[in-house]
């Protein structure tokens, strides 16, 4: 499963898909969803809809999503000079930009490189050293001489921009890669179709690249309207803290295992986030210890899902938040363990294999807890 | 010049009655009376919808042309009376993005509660005895008071106001040269006075789609007007006339290109940033069609991506299956203050692209999201 998943992981790491623009993102996943015998449509927002070609009428849906679309910028404003400025599309770490590789995508898809500036080491003077520049002040270098160059190029305002896409294997099982949010969720949704063709579920599965993730957290809710869920399965990350500068955060590590998400909330205004379903919670610890998963517990203020909003949808849609640890993300380079990945796969597949009739969605005491 | 410019006195008559009018969110009724009275004056049959939307329906000759709803907001920003001092001071709260640096000796109306305009201004210390230190610090809304002429808590009942009556900045309008206009509430009576001339112009056309016309409301408040009058016309394509800052101006520069007199603005992508975590990346097949129509009848067209501001079709894009949305502009200067700047040349081309676009949309116009000569898959 490791080597499938490296593939796939790399394949859609190397896809540019900022939001809005999942183009390229949601084909390769059309594709190798078609290739396992699913049948797919795209909605309105751009929504890559997968479903298993025999729907059993009495049986509930369960929509297992993963955001195909990364963070990134579009080009705010372009110098006579040729040089570009940025405006920001999600939650970009500021400290991490200068000199970093960029790519832009011109009107008919295509990647032309480029790199953010950074002034001359020899040139800085003291007090700039330690100054974080805010990204309206950087600027994108693509080599061009002036704004004809780069409109010629087929790039104008509104071109979105993002990190270069690389993916490294490191030692062992590890991975660096540019958007592993949340490539490393639609890997995992690939090998989940493929997982479901060779052990099916006695549920109706539907499994959904969503869009629109790091601009307003809404694409699997607008899925919601077509596919009509019972039950929802987000699989995203989580923030690794085994790193020196997050000593104490949490106790999540890499090569620990997937992730269970008991409480998220955004805490910048948004007034949203999620405390999962407690049934569902039950599905899933149950179901890691049926299939012998370990796995990680988490809670976080700053970082929210598209369950958040999913979970308004219809009179309310049971959902909860799965994932893998992952380090320096929203950065150009965030390392993520296959093994976990792999882990994720496999306990959403045994979660998968549960009768809804076992699945109890009961909020309070039970008589018969388990 | 009115020969190159044959809109531009009927977009001027529009926008002129329309910045005079007092309509903060939640109190558009001035305007929403003007607009239907235009629609009806011009043949349509204007309805009111529950939150106060103006909807006008210039019907299409096809069943399968997708539903087209235009819409501009019809309301303001301003302020709402928090508390009236023993003295006659009347204490604000602020309604919309409000710029406090521009606050300070502006005049003022408050609407009463028997539909009154009572006139005031917001005080400013005395200069000869401000302390250097309070010279250059921006005083935030709470602190500021307006006075409008009252010596008792009583004055100020009597005379109709009370806590919760609208605030608005004194309505104004002044020709500047070159078709330019200062006027309060360009943002969004230019949107409003752009969707008046459309109305015009629609009427004796043919077009396939049917078009709503809609006049929304609480834009400023919480952006969902258009959301609500969805509820309404169940469109496909939602297109939103609204303005957009021109970084034409000193302080601005190389902030962005757009400029006063470039052209109507087509937005490539809006977000909010301040926690709202909302805006729009524009639909691409309406991208692919403004930039046909602008290039086929040569209409200057300015791009902007930016971060800071968001318009109702970040909520209409979210509606049903979802609504294909975009949003069309013309450049505005001092946004949010009370005088703000147009060219009226920028709104005339605005109108002639929206009507060129609207009509030619059929039952087989592409409205995929396929990159530019790449097919899908």
């Amino acid at each position: 499963m490791l080597d499938k998943l490296d593939k796939y992981l790399e394949a859609l790491v190397l896809l540019p898909g900022p939001s809005g623009h999942e183009q390229l993102v949601a084909a390769f996943m059309e594709h190798a969803f078609k290739q396992q015998g699913l049948s797919v449509a795209m909605d309105i927002v751009g929504n890559c809809i997968a479903s298993f070609p025999v729907h059993q009428v009495e049986k509930p849906t369960v929509m297992v999503f993963a955001h195909m679309d990364s963070l990134g910028f579009f080009v705010r404003h372009i110098e006579e000079n040729g040089f570009l400025r940025l405006e920001r599309l999600g939650g970009i770490p500021e400290k991490a930009l200068p000199g970093k590789k960029v790519m832009v995508l011109n009107r008919q898809g295509v990647e032309v490189p480029g790199v953010v500036g950074v002034k001359q080491h020899h040139l800085t003077p003291e007090e700039e050293k330690y100054a974080v520049e805010k990204y309206i002040n950087l600027f994108v270098d693509i080599g061009a001489r002036s704004l004809e160059d780069v409109l010629a190029l087929g790039i104008d305002i509104g071109s979105p921009v993002a990190y270069r896409p690389q993916y490294q294997r490191l030692l062992g099982n590890r991975r660096l890669g540019s958007t592993l949010d949340n490539r490393t969720g639609c890997a995992a949704l690939l090998m989940l179709a493929e997982m479901l063709r060779q052990e099916p579920s006695p549920n109706n599965v539907i499994l959904v690249g969503t869009v629109w993730e790091e601009l307003n957290l809404r694409g699997a809710m607008m899925a919601a309207r077509t596919v009509q869920p019972d039950l929802a399965i987000c699989l995203d990350g989580g923030t690794a803290g085994d790193t020196p500068e997050m000593a104490g955060y949490n106790s999540i590590h890499l090569g620990d295992g997937p992730i269970l998400t008991y409480y998220n909330f955004h805490g910048r205004g948004t007034l949203n986030g999620m405390i999962p379903h407690p049934g569902m919670v039950r599905m899933m610890e149950q179901a890691a210890t049926r299939a012998g998963i370990a796995y990680q517990k988490n809670v976080v203020v700053g970082g929210l899902t598209d369950a958040a909003y999913l979970q308004l949808e219809q009179d309310g849609v049971p959902c909860v938040d799965v994932g893998i640890p992952r380090r320096y993300t929203h950065g150009p380079a965030e390392v993520a363990d296959l093994q976990d990945v792999a882990g994720l796969c496999r306990w959403v597949h045994a979660a998968l294999q549960q009768e809804r009739t076992n699945i109890c969605l009961k909020r309070g005491k039970r008589e018969n807890a388990e | 010049m009115q020969e190159s410019n044959p809109l531009i006195p009927q977009i001027e008559r529009y926008l002129q009655d329309l910045a005079l009018i007092a309509a903060p969110s939640g109190h558009e009724a001035g305007v929403e009376t003007y607009m239907s009275k235009v629609f009806a004056d011009l043949g349509y049959h204007p309805q009111t919808d529950m939150a106060g939307n103006c909807i006008a329906l210039a019907s299409g000759t096809s069943k399968v042309s997708p539903c087209i709803m235009v819409f501009a907001h019809m309301d303001s920003l301003g302020f709402f009376v928090r508390h009236i001092e023993e003295n006659g001071f009347i204490r604000l709260e602020r309604l919309g993005g409000i710029p406090e640096k521009v606050l300070p000796a502006t005049r003022v109306v408050v609407m009463s509660r028997r539909g009154d305009i009572i006139h005031g201004v917001i005080g400013v210390k005395a200069h000869h005895i401000t302390p250097p230190e309070e010279k250059y610090r921006v005083e935030k809304y709470q602190q500021l008071y307006v006075d409008i002429g009252a010596s008792s808590h009583q004055e100020v009942l009597d005379a109709g106001v009370d806590v919760g009556c609208p605030v608005v900045y004194q309505p104004s309008f002044t020709c500047l040269q070159n078709n330019r206009v200062e006027m309060t509430f360009s943002d969004n009576r230019a949107g409003c006075a752009t969707l008046l001339m459309l109305a015009k112009m629609l009427r004796g056309s043919v077009h396939e789609s049917d078009i709503y016309l809609v006049g929304t409301v609480q834009e400023e408040f919480n952006l969902r007007g258009a959301m609500m009058a969805s509820r309404t016309a169940h469109p496909d394509i939602g297109i939103c006339l609204d303005g957009g800052g021109s970084a034409d101006t000193p302080d601005l520069t190389g902030y962005s290109s757009v400029a006063l007199g470039g052209g109507p603005i087509l937005s490539l992508y809006n977000f909010h940033g301040r926690g709202t975590l909302n805006g729009t990346i524009a639909h691409p097949a309406l991208v692919r069609l403004f930039e046909h129509h602008a290039g086929e009848a040569n209409i200057p067209l300015q791009r902007s991506a930016l971060v800071g501001g968001l318009t109702d079709s970040a909520y209409l894009q979210l509606e049903g299956k979802g609504v294909r949305c975009i949003d069309m502009g013309f450049p505005g200067r001092y946004t949010h203050s009370p005088c703000e700047v147009v060219d009226l040349q920028d709104i005339e081309k605005l109108c002639y692209l929206v009507f060129r676009v609207i009509t030619s949309i059929n039952g087989k116009t592409d409205l995929s999201r396929r990159h530019e000569e790449k097919p899908y898959a």
